[in-house]
């Protein structure tokens, strides 16, 4: 019998469930052995484990536990209306994992999903096969780390490596890959690549301490992005979502102006600017689950759907950001998903 | 659970807390009696009359439930005491009972968590989550309506198949999970079960468990799994105050301003807001009582007050 551990719940990943069908496989066997202490069970599916009734993700997210499966049916998504295109006609995002490590109080992912487990499937080459089918009919704009963060998650799966070795040999591709990760050599485990960029969520530290749990620290990411950029990667920034907080404009100039003094604007590949947004679905679900978070319990406003903040605050807050972006990096490299949907 | 002679127990309680509680309650279901007397000893719990047709014994924080043997009866037992106590975010349910091993690497005597649950009938399997750090080994379990046979042990191994798991074999795990989940969540459930044979060996050695036997096995473990129990406990609830002040001073609103549903609603998530901010909303009574008048004649002027009150509380 083992000793009772200190700690009330179980450490991350305690238990990996693992679908029958790709139990024997080699993939599992590299997963599983970077968890040597994990309790392995089997399921005939993952939604068996990932789809129950009953769960609540803000208690599982205590101990996230990790379902390794094979992923069936469509597997490469038209892009959200809610999500940022940059431009790009032909926008798609594809999920090789579901949930994230980390531990954001506003992510949608606590709506979206039913679990806070993760979700690995482990059948990228027809995820590639796929996106090869789209590339035959037009250039492909894929986002691949939308509902997880893939570079965080590199050290157990190497599928950021696997993504830019694919995308260098298809020529229309175009890949963002979305992090709050600053481990720089995970970064370099890939080469430079013209078809990646790479896109990271920003936020000034009084936001990120409050409401990123186990993120790394502005300073972290910064220093990660400036070593990245010296190297050749192409960065884009996301300053998004924005939050509304008390004294919001003293603590987002103070932020703007750091990133002014420490990234060189003019030469990001671009940046994004959006505020708080979430279906009315989700934030319903988030709300119950979460009834002290002063973030999901601000009174938003619904719009089609959407719960944002009311259209004024949403505008000061847009140009506010624009005001302290625009004079390093011309306009037409800054995205913002309000001004699209005017 | 064993094929093993049911004891009975007849100290009369008055003790009724069933529905004006308000901490946390840790619900225990067991097949017998003899399951239950350890935890009935150690907590002191109190037998209720206000059921009949299986013993239900009470604490403060702790409802135990004496199902009787099998699916059936687990399911009906649970089910009638969390449709009168309706359990809450924050309880917690504990199905214990003893069980057969269909592995021999597991000892008789030792206490198992079981983080999947199959319903022999159906093929059908169930996980309840295992979040909380826990000392005891974990294993299969599987529920059948019969007492284990060389059939049904024969079919789990072919059941087992990619992977060979430890696996005990109960009349009740399945069902009372199945029960269970109609008033818990997945995180608000363990399934701990103690080995007391080795289901058709024992017939052969025509060596079977007493019921004294199982109590006595259940006592040796008690340090381990009342400190388990004890765990549980730590997760409680407690009742806000504030939220109650709150629904008041929302309905007083509701009235005096002449607020649709819709206006009641974004009300209600501008004052948790401000709560939230301001652990309070003792400010904003005050300013109501300086800035209202003292009657607000029609809709239209409520929505004026309505309007104003909204941007006090951002």
């Amino acid at each position: 019998m083992k000793n009772l551990n200190d700690n009330y719940y179980n450490k991350a990943f305690s238990h990996i469930y693992v679908e029958e069908e790709v139990y024997e496989s080699e993939k599992v066997n590299d997963i599983i052995s970077h968890f040597p202490n994990a309790t392995i069970i089997l399921v005939k599916h993952y939604k068996d484990i990932f789809n129950r009734s009953g769960q609540n993700f803000q208690v599982q997210k205590r101990a996230r536990n990790l379902i390794l499966a094979k992923k069936k049916g469509n597997l490469v998504y038209a892009g959200a209306p809610v999500c940022q295109s940059f431009g790009n006609q032909h926008f798609y995002y594809t999920s090789c994992v579901m949930n994230c490590i980390y531990d954001c109080e506003y992510c949608y992912l606590q709506g979206m999903y039913p679990s806070a487990n993760l979700v690995v499937f482990l059948n990228l080459e027809d995820i590639f096969e796929e996106v090869k089918a789209l590339l035959k009919e037009h250039p492909v704009y894929l986002c691949v780390s939308y509902d997880t963060d893939l570079i965080a998650l590199e050290p157990i799966l190497s599928y950021v490596k696997k993504w830019v070795e694919f995308a260098k040999k298809q020529e229309n591709l175009t890949l963002e890959i979305r992090t709050k990760c600053a481990s720089l050599g995970v970064f370099l485990k890939s080469q430079p690549c013209k078809q990646v960029i790479y896109a990271f969520t920003l936020s000034p530290d009084e936001v990120s301490k409050a409401y990123e749990k186990k993120t790394p620290s502005l300073a972290q990411r910064l220093s990660c992005i400036r070593a990245l950029m010296e190297k050749g990667y192409q960065v884009r920034l996301c300053f998004d979502p924005m939050l509304y907080i008390p004294n919001y404009k003293e603590v987002y100039q103070a932020f703007f102006n750091q990133i002014k003094k420490e990234i060189a604007l003019n030469q990001v590949f671009d940046v994004s600017i959006g505020v708080f947004r979430v279906s009315e679905d989700y934030l319903k679900k988030m709300r119950r689950q979460s009834p002290q978070s002063a973030v999901l319990q601000f009174p938003y406003e619904n719009e089609q759907g959407v719960y944002q903040y009311n259209k004024s605050l949403t505008k000061e807050m847009i140009s506010f950001a624009y005001e302290n972006l625009s004079d390093c990096i011309p306009i037409e490299r800054i995205f913002s998903w309000e001004n699209k949907e005017v | 659970m064993s094929p093993i002679l049911k004891n009975g127990y007849n100290k009369e309680v008055t003790i009724d807390i069933i529905e004006q509680r308000s901490i946390a309650m840790l619900y225990i279901a067991t097949a017998l009696y003899c399951e239950a007397k350890p935890f009935i000893r150690q907590y002191q719990l109190k037998k209720s009359e206000q059921f009949h047709k299986f013993q239900v014994f009470l604490s403060e924080d702790i409802t135990l439930i004496i199902t009787g043997v099998g699916e059936i009866k687990a399911a009906i037992a649970i089910s009638s005491v969390c449709s009168i106590c309706k359990p809450k975010e924050g309880d917690f349910f504990l199905s214990f009972g003893s069980c057969a091993a269909l592995s021999k690497g597991l000892l008789i005597g030792e206490l198992y968590l079981l983080h999947q649950l199959t319903q022999l009938s159906t093929k059908q399997t169930y996980y309840p989550d295992v979040l909380l750090a826990h000392p005891f080994q974990e294993v299969q379990g599987v529920t059948g309506s019969t007492i284990v046979t060389e059939e049904i042990s024969q079919s789990m191994l072919t059941m087992n198949k990619p992977k060979k798991e430890a696996c005990i074999y109960d009349m009740e795990g399945a069902a009372s999970y199945i029960s269970a989940s109609y008033f818990f969540g997945t995180h608000q459930m363990a399934f701990i079960r103690l080995v007391s044979d080795y289901g058709v060996d024992e017939k052969e050695d025509n060596n079977k468990t007493t019921p004294n036997q199982i109590t006595n096995w259940i006592e040796e473990k008690v340090d381990t799994l009342f400190s388990f129990i004890e765990r549980i406990g730590e997760n409680k609830y407690v009742n806000s105050s504030l939220e109650e002040e709150m629904n008041d001073f929302i309905e007083q609103m509701e009235t005096f301003l002449h607020l649709s549903v819709t206006m009641k609603h974004t009300l209600q998530q501008h004052i948790r807001f401000y709560i939230l901010m301001h652990d309070s909303f003792e400010p904003i009574v005050r300013w109501c009582d300086t800035n209202l008048p003292s009657e607000c004649k029609s809709k239209k002027e409520g929505k004026i007050y309505f309007e104003e009150l909204k941007r006090q509380l951002l």
